[in-house]
């Protein structure tokens, strides 16, 4: 898959490379050693500065500090709360972003690479100009404070989606659709039958970023979510510092318990993610 | 109709039907499955201990109104903040807790509705039965629109202990301003010999009470300006900001930020702090040394200090308003807050001045000094644009405060501001 | 048969089309209506036609103040992290041992974001305690420079989101290593044949042969960075001083805690404006610096 790159000139280009790559990705992962090492110190400690570098390892630890956070605040309720929400987000997303980028890859149709430039052009907006109307919509509907106006979007097709899909399309052998449509398949049993059952890889990496995505969604929950019932993590992670702003041990407790899921679903399912964001920047 | 179900067109039709069964699912309900009124009370920010007293304090609602049904909403974060977007949302709580800063904003919003009526139709309560000034703060524009729920105005609290380490006068009802910074002076030391300073006099207390000590006001009396650049309060905001930038009797905003106020008071940082009643209970669990009340120092133009406290408000968007003024009432009276005295002093004046709220064991000693504070305390500026007015000042005089600038300097940038504030106000309504 | 294609074109395409309609095009219409009246939500908007846009030019220090922070943020963080992103690329594209491993190390930060992410890094820059003070502390200490207020201090504060951002550049370089071998090598042959030292290939081969990824990664970088917002939210705020008052921070107070929607819809059609002519003389100008294999 990967190409090997360019060698090295000299020995001293070697180590250099090395030294340089090993100081960057130590300064990439300490705030992750920090965070942990963090929520595991007591509150005493914690407020100590660290001298030496045995220091990083705290005398004494305190996991239950993981249980103090869950015993302040419903955070199991937030997980479910937000694990909800992802459900149905990544399946709205999947499917209907499939089926938009199935058009742009299989329908032949002239002005097809037209209309697709004009659907990528929409991400360059700023989503910032539609809360507010958006907002309105849904609090004329009654929908506010409610998981609908965060999943219902999801139904219909995002634009990033739409090209990573036909990316994928467009590498599928094209005699698999001739031959179905001589069979006199209809385009929706094409699509259904035989296109999606090939496109794990892409449905995966799709997911994977929708997930993403919406796990770390802040400014949606924070408009539509009101009663602390139906809060997504992100929002219990804000609530909870606005709470205890200087427990540092809990709030760093807190911020593992929100992001370990996400560290986990990378390192099970890197090659989707890597996949997936190599392939937006081969677009040109 | 296997043909339908191959046809393109099904897609755009299931979109639709995700979005009919979306919409058709949902609504609110006014009365529940037993048909009792829903009476929804939104619950500010609040630590787990006093949680559990207002949790005993409902469930004696529910048990005494078997035929109300109360449901409790926990708030965290800023409150005003979040009933306000659940308001603009209509998702309003029914009933609401209420500052006084807030009160004129939420009137203006038009998003409650005014007790007036249903003070009149019900026979176990009038406003006097309330301390004056707590009603009077939750009035506007003549009326009511909250019953006053815990009464407090803002008072000092003193470490007696350091005052006595230190053999400094404790402080007397009719200390002035310059009592209280010879006090404060005596009292900011480098106790453990760094170098640094770690214990400070006192903490300031809000600097519009300063102003107001000194006859001044925030806004001209027609509330059409911003008064802050007249002499008397030019004069009492030099004497607030040179506390910290000259005297350095108060601590610096990095201590303060790595520590609350009430915080370094805990920690024996600071000598006198200047909070509202409902501090006690805090000092009381965390305090290891003695404290006490006293009376803030009586300015220039005499002694005022401001009324905070709460009160209980009805939104507009209620759907059961009978249910939900039974609930009001029955909490900012006796039965409600009865469970309450040792947390906060309640507004309900018979409670506030029996033995059983003055006379109860426990530190502060002196709980009368709540009561009688509120003969001298203020109602707090009311505007509908508090928020964004505070805003543009309280950057300007912090600034003053930390010396960067004098106060006259930043007024000159920052009551222009204010003025254009109020005329904006002025030219919508 | 065409019939049937165009007709299925735009019924597998609907989804994105009612979207479009329902949540992009609706509101960007009602949005700019809305930002020539005062709306506040509570009560019927009233029109006021360019009053809103008035005072954003010429009532409000603070919009100011939001777009040189923006600016300043966005002018500083996209650069440096497009800048770095490539390096890292550049070295890991050598025959280095072990990439997989290095590509989580740089990757893993991305996954961090929003919140979660603005409270690790308050906690980073913590003046007293934080991990960022106590790794330079040391060698502060010895200069005998004061130990930086990070978010405390109003020089300070920006950079320190520029620091953040950089934090995750592992999006970035896995875009850049894509790219990076896509470069044909013959081109280095051809270069090394010729005599060329290993800057003089970067700058004739590897560069030009990778200016359309580094544009896209301005763009989206342009782009996203305008609209920093969550950690904002959760690490400063306004910051001391306005400092860390950015344009979409701004407008989500205008909008929902002053609820005046009418002066928030103007300043996000000011901000959909700005984005708009920047990208479109990025594009102009990268018909000088971009090039495209082939379009010789």
């Amino acid at each position: 898959m990967m190409r090997h790159g360019r060698g090295f000139k000299s020995v001293a280009g070697r180590v250099a490379t090395y030294v340089v790559l090993v100081v960057l990705g130590l300064a990439s992962i300490l705030p992750f050693i920090w965070l942990v090492r963090s929520s595991l110190c007591s509150d005493k400690e914690i407020m100590l500065p660290v001298t030496k570098l045995s220091g990083i390892v705290p005398s004494e630890m305190h996991p239950e500090n993981y249980v103090r956070v869950f015993q302040s605040v419903p955070f199991w309720r937030y997980l479910f709360n937000t694990s909800f929400i992802i459900v149905f987000v990544v399946t709205g997303t999947v499917l209907s972003s499939s089926l938009c980028a199935y058009a742009f890859a299989f329908c032949r149709v002239p002005y097809r690479n037209l209309v697709f430039y004009g659907v990528l052009a929409t991400l360059m907006l700023p989503g910032v100009v539609m809360i507010i109307p958006t907002f309105i919509l849904f609090r004329t509907i009654g929908w506010i404070d409610t998981f609908k106006p965060l999943i219902l979007p999801a139904f219909f097709g995002q634009a990033f989606f739409i090209f990573l899909f036909r990316q994928f399309f467009l590498s599928l052998p094209r005699e698999l659709v001739e031959a179905a449509r001589i069979d006199g398949a209809s385009a929706l049993q094409i699509y259904w039958r035989i296109i999606m059952p090939l496109t794990r890889p892409a449905i995966v990496t799709v997911a994977l970023f929708a997930f993403t995505m919406t796990w770390n969604d802040f400014m949606g929950p924070l408009i539509y979510l009101n009663s602390q019932e139906n809060w997504t993590l992100q929002l219990g992670l804000q609530s909870f510092q606005g709470q205890i702003s200087n427990e540092w041990s809990l709030l760093m407790a807190a911020t593992v318990i929100t992001v370990l899921p996400l560290i986990l679903l990378f390192l099970f399912l890197q090659r989707y993610f890597i996949r997936g964001i190599a392939l937006t920047g081969l677009k040109g | 109709m296997k043909d339908f179900l191959r046809s393109s067109y099904l897609i755009p039709i299931a979109v639709l039907a995700v979005v009919a069964v979306a919409v058709a699912t949902g609504g609110h309900r006014q009365l529940d499955e037993k048909g009792r009124p829903l009476v929804v009370w939104a619950h500010p920010p609040c630590p787990p201990p006093l949680m559990k007293i207002y949790n005993g304090i409902f469930d004696e609602f529910r048990r005494t109104h078997p035929d109300i049904n109360l449901r409790v909403l926990h708030i965290t974060g800023n409150y005003e903040d979040k009933i306000k977007v659940m308001v603009a949302g209509n998702v309003a709580p029914d009933t609401i807790f209420m500052y006084p800063n807030a009160l004129a904003a939420w009137v203006e919003l038009d998003a409650l509705e005014s007790l007036d009526t249903n003070l009149e139709a019900d026979p176990n309560v009038r406003t006097s039965d309330y301390f004056t000034p707590m009603i009077d703060t939750f009035s506007y524009g003549g009326k009511v629109y909250g019953l006053p729920k815990d009464a407090s105005a803002v008072i000092m609290e003193y470490n007696v202990d350091l005052f006595r380490r230190f053999d400094v006068q404790p402080p007397r009802p009719d200390w002035t301003w310059n009592d209280m910074l010879d006090a404060a002076a005596k009292l900011t030391r480098d106790t453990d010999g760094d170098g640094r300073t770690d214990l400070w006099g006192m903490t300031p207390y809000s600097w519009w009470i300063f102003v107001w000590q000194n006859g001044g006001r925030i806004l001209s009396e027609d509330r059409s300006r911003c008064a802050l650049l007249e002499p008397r309060a030019v004069e009492a905001l030099e004497f607030w900001a040179a506390l910290r930038y000259k005297h350095g009797v108060t601590p610096t905003l990095e201590a303060e930020a790595d520590m609350g106020m009430h915080q370094m008071f805990i920690a024996q940082r600071v000598a006198m702090s200047f909070e509202i009643y409902p501090i006690v209970s805090v000092y009381r669990k965390t305090c290891e040394f003695e404290w006490d009340l006293a009376h803030v120092p009586a300015g220039p133009a005499g002694r005022c200090t401001e009324v905070r406290g709460s009160a209980l408000a009805m939104s507009r968007q209620c759907r059961n308003k009978e249910a939900a003024f039974e609930f009001v009432r029955w909490l900012t009276a006796a039965p409600g807050m009865s469970r309450l005295l040792a947390v906060e002093m309640p507004s309900w004046k018979s409670l506030a001045d029996s033995d059983a709220f003055v006379k109860m064991p426990g530190l502060p000693a002196s709980k009368r000094v709540a009561v009688e504070s509120m003969e001298y305390a203020r109602l707090p500026l009311q505007h509908p644009l508090y928020n964004e007015i505070m805003d543009a000042l309280n950057p300007a005089l912090q600034k003053a405060q930390r010396g960067e600038t004098t106060v006259r300097e930043t007024l000159d940038h920052a009551v222009p501001q204010v003025n254009k504030i109020l005329e904006r106000h002025r030219a919508r309504n | 048969m065409a019939l049937q294609e165009r007709r299925d074109f735009w019924l597998f395409l609907s989804p994105w089309i009612i979207g479009f309609i329902l949540f992009s095009f609706g509101p960007i219409l009602a949005s700019f209506a809305m930002s020539f009246t005062d709306y506040s939500i509570f009560k019927s908007p009233r029109w006021i036609g360019l009053g809103n846009y008035r005072e954003m030019l010429v009532d409000d220090p603070l919009i100011l103040k939001a777009l040189w922070n923006t600016f300043f943020y966005t002018f500083l963080a996209v650069p440096l992290h497009t800048a770095a992103s490539l390096a890292v690329a550049l070295l890991l594209n050598k025959k280095v041992k072990g990439i997989p491993i290095w590509r989580t190390f740089f990757y893993l930060p991305c996954v961090v974001s929003g919140i979660a992410m603005g409270v690790l890094w308050r906690w980073i820059f913590n003046p007293e305690i934080g991990l960022a003070n106590t790794i330079l502390g040391p060698f502060l200490d010895i200069l005998r420079l004061p130990h930086p207020q990070w978010l405390l201090d109003p020089v300070l504060a920006k950079p320190a989101y520029v620091l953040m951002n950089l934090w995750s550049l592992g999006g970035g370089m896995i875009i850049f290593l894509a790219g990076l071998q896509g470069v044909p090598e013959h081109l280095y042959e051809a270069a090394d044949i010729d005599g060329a030292g290993r800057w003089a290939q970067f700058r004739h081969v590897t560069f030009p042969m990778i200016t359309p990824v580094v544009f896209f990664q301005l763009t989206m970088g342009l782009i996203g960075s305008f609209q920093i917002f969550a950690q904002a939210y959760v690490m400063s705020g306004r910051g001391i001083d306005n400092s860390t008052l950015f344009y979409v921070y701004y407008l989500f107070e205008q909008a929902f805690r002053y609820f005046r929607m009418g002066y928030a819809s103007a300043m996000a059609w000011v901000l959909f404006a700005g984005i708009l002519a920047v990208t479109v003389l990025k594009f102009k100008l990268a018909k000088r610096w971009v090039y495209y294999e082939g379009a010789e």
